[in-house]
C-alpha cells in the first residue's frame, strides 16, 4: 500500500493540536479545605487560571478582603462560611465572568468611610452571584459600574440597626442590564437600592422588614420590577427622579405607620403601574411631580389612603382599578387636577345603573371633603364617621368648594374589574 | 416632616430619628446621619434633611425673613452624632462617598478633620458661600 505522506500528515497533526487545545483549556478544580493542601481562597486564587473552579469545603474562613481578579467560579460546599469579623470587606470581584455560588458571608465591617460589602463587584461584566446566604453585613451585594450580571436566589439579611450602621441589601450604582431574581432581603437600610441603573429587571423577589424601603430607585431609566412582594417596610417601592419604569404584578402589603407608603412616586415620568395588589398600606400610592404614568388594573384594598396625588403630578391615568374598602380613596393637595380617573370600581360609590350597561349613571367624586381636611390637619381624623362630617361631605359633593372639580370618575363601574393578583 | 418645636429658646438642633424622619426637601426617609442636616427658623420651625444638598436647596427656595435668621446645622461626617453650625463647618466634595441625592458633599468641624478626610478620601474643600453657589448650579433639575 502506498499512501502519500501529504495526505496522511494532516490526519495525524490535527488530532495532536486538538488534544493540546483541550488540555490547555480544561478547567481544573482547586479544593480549599482547612486541613487540605490549600487552606485559603487567596491561595487557591494564586494557583488558579481563568476558567478554573475553586471549591470551598466546610469551615469558617476568616481574614482580610479576598480579591477575585481571575475569571473563576467559587463554589461553597455546605457549611462554607466567610467571616469579615465586623472589620473587613469580604470579597471584591474585579474580573469578568466570575461566578460565586453557595457560600455564606457574614459580618462585613461597618465603616463610615468605605461602603464595605460582603460581595462587591467593581467594573465587571457577565458575573453570577447565586444561591448565597448573607447575614449581618454592612452592605450585602454591591455592584458598581457593572453590566450583564445576574443576582439570583440569594438571601440577604442585614444587621437591622436603626442608624447609620446599616447599608443596602442589594445595592447597585451606575449599572446596566442586571437581572435580580428570586432573592430574599430583610433588615437592610433598603432591600434593593438603585442609583443610575438602567435596563434592569427585578423579578420574583421578596423584600420585607427593611429599615427604610423595600425597593428604592434613584435616577434610573428603563427598569422593570415584576412579581415581587414588598411587605412591612417603611415604604414598599420608592421611585425617584426616574423615567420609563414598569411596575407589574407586585404585592405591596402592610407598609403601615405614620407617613408610610406602598408605592411612592416622586418625579417619575412615563411609567406603567399595572396588575399590582396594594393591601393594607397607610397610603397605597403616593405621587408627587410624576407625569404620564398609566395606573390600571390594580387592586387597592383596605388601605388608609388608596391614592395621594399632589397637584404637581399631571397627565396620569387611573383606569380600570378596584378601590375596595379604603378609608379614603383619593386625596389631592389643591384644587387643580390634571389627571384622569375613569372607569374604576369604587366600593364607596352609592350610585345606580338604570340602563344596566355596567356603568353608574351618576359620576363619582373620589375626593371627600373630609379626606381633604384630614390631609391639611391630621388631628381632624378623630371626627371620622361622625354625622357632622357626613353632612359636610354630602354638601361638598353637591357644590364642590374645596375639592378639585375635575377629579371625577364619569364612568364608575358597577362591578369589580377582573385583576389576577 | 415638619415638626413644630414648643418655642425652644435656644434653638438647639433636634436629633434625627432614623426610620421616622423624612427629608423636607426630597421626601426620602432619613437613613444616614452622616449627611443629615437641619434648619430651625427664627419662629422655631424645624426642618430635617437627608443631605447637605437638600438643606441648601430648600434654604435657597425659602428666601424670607423667617429663614434669613434661621439656624442651619450639619453633622460632622467623622462623628455623626455631633451637630456643627453651618458657619463653623468645613465642606468637602468627594467622589468616594455617595450621598442620598448624589452630590457627594460632606461636612466636618475643623481643619484637622479636613486634612484627615483628604488623606482618606481625597476631594476638594469649599466654603459656605461657594457651597451655596455649587448646589444652586449643580442640583439636578427635577
Amino acid at each position: 500500500m502506498n499512501i502519500p505522506l501529504k495526505k496522511v500528515l494532516p490526519l495525524l497533526i490535527i488530532p495532536m493540536f486538538l488534544t493540546l487545545i483541550v488540555e490547555s483549556s480544561e478547567a481544573k478544580n482547586i479544593n480549599v479545605s482547612q486541613n487540605g493542601s490549600v487552606t485559603t481562597i487567596e491561595e487557591a486564587l494564586k494557583l488558579a487560571h481563568n476558567g478554573d473552579r475553586i471549591i470551598v469545603d466546610k469551615g469558617v474562613y476568616v481574614g482580610n478582603q479576598i480579591n477575585v481578579n481571575k475569571q473563576v467560579t467559587i463554589i461553597g460546599r455546605k457549611g462554607a462560611i466567610l467571616d469579615g469579623m465586623g472589620k473587613y470587606q469580604i470579597m471584591v470581584v474585579t474580573a469578568d465572568s466570575v461566578t460565586i455560588e453557595n457560600l455564606t458571608f457574614r459580618n462585613a465591617g461597618i465603616s463610615y468611610v468605605n461602603d464595605n460589602a460582603a460581595i462587591k463587584l467593581k467594573e465587571v461584566r457577565d458575573c453570577i452571584i447565586k444561591h448565597n446566604k448573607l447575614i449581618n453585613n454592612f452592605f450585602g451585594i454591591y455592584l458598581a459600574k457593572s453590566k450583564y450580571c445576574t443576582i439570583s436566589q440569594d438571601s440577604v439579611i442585614g444587621n437591622g440597626r436603626e442608624e447609620t450602621a446599616s447599608g443596602g441589601g442589594i445595592h447597585l450604582w451606575n449599572c446596566d442590564h442586571i437581572t435580580i431574581t428570586h432573592n430574599y432581603t430583610s433588615k437592610n437600610r433598603d432591600g434593593i437600592y438603585f442609583e443610575f441603573v438602567n435596563h434592569t429587571t427585578i423579578t420574583h423577589n421578596v423584600s420585607e422588614n427593611n429599615i427604610r424601603y423595600g425597593l428604592h430607585l434613584m435616577y434610573s431609566r428603563h427598569d422593570s420590577y415584576t412579581y415581587n412582594l414588598f411587605k412591612d417596610n417603611h415604604a414598599g417601592g420608592v421611585v425617584m427622579y426616574c423615567k420609563f419604569i414598569t411596575v407589574k404584578h407586585n404585592v405591596f402589603q402592610h407598609n403601615w405607620g405614620p407617613s408610610e407608603d406602598g408605592l411612592l412616586l416622586k418625579e417619575l415620568n412615563d411609567g406603567v403601574v399595572e396588575d399590582n395588589r396594594f393591601y393594607q398600606n397607610s397610603t397605597a400610592v403616593y405621587s408627587e411631580g410624576s407625569n404620564r404614568v398609566m395606573i390600571d388594573h390594580n387592586n387597592f384594598i383596605r388601605n388608609g389612603w388608596a391614592v395621594k396625588i399632589m397637584s404637581n403630578s399631571t397627565q396620569n391615568d387611573f383606569v380600570n382599578n378596584n378601590f375596595i374598602e379604603n378609608a379614603f380613596d383619593v386625596v389631592t393637595s389643591g384644587r387643580v387636577n390634571d389627571n384622569e380617573f375613569n372607569h374604576n370600581y369604587w366600593t364607596a360609590y352609592k350610585g345606580y345603573d338604570l340602563n344596566k350597561d355596567g356603568i353608574g349613571d351618576v359620576p363619582y367624586h373620589p375626593v371627600s371633603l373630609f379626606s381633604y381636611i384630614v390631609n391639611q390637619q391630621s388631628p381632624a381624623m378623630i371626627l371620622m364617621h361622625s354625622i357632622f362630617i357626613q353632612v359636610l361631605d354630602v354638601a361638598e359633593k353637591a357644590l364642590p368648594v374645596l375639592t378639585p372639580k375635575t377629579l371625577v370618575d364619569h364612568d364608575p363601574l358597577m362591578n369589580r374589574v377582573v385583576v389576577s393578583i | 416632616m415638619v415638626l413644630l418645636s414648643a418655642c425652644s429658646a435656644n434653638n438647639k438642633p433636634q436629633p434625627i430619628n432614623i426610620g421616622q424622619d423624612n427629608c423636607a426637601y426630597c421626601k426620602m426617609g432619613i437613613a444616614d446621619t452622616r449627611f443629615a442636616s437641619e434648619i430651625i427658623t427664627q419662629k422655631g420651625k424645624i426642618y430635617k434633611f437627608d443631605s447637605i444638598e437638600c438643606m441648601v436647596s430648600f434654604y435657597q427656595d425659602h428666601q424670607n425673613a423667617d429663614f434669613d435668621k434661621a439656624d442651619l446645622w450639619v453633622h460632622d461626617f467623622l462623628h455623626p452624632k455631633e451637630w456643627v453650625p453651618e458657619k463653623k463647618a468645613k465642606f468637602i466634595k468627594t467622589d468616594k462617598i455617595h450621598t442620598p441625592m448624589g452630590m457627594d458633599l460632606i461636612a466636618v468641624k475643623n481643619d484637622s478633620e479636613i486634612r484627615e478626610i483628604k488623606k482618606q478620601l481625597g476631594g476638594n474643600s469649599m466654603k459656605w458661600s461657594r457651597l451655596l453657589q455649587y448646589v444652586k448650579t449643580n442640583m439636578r433639575e427635577h
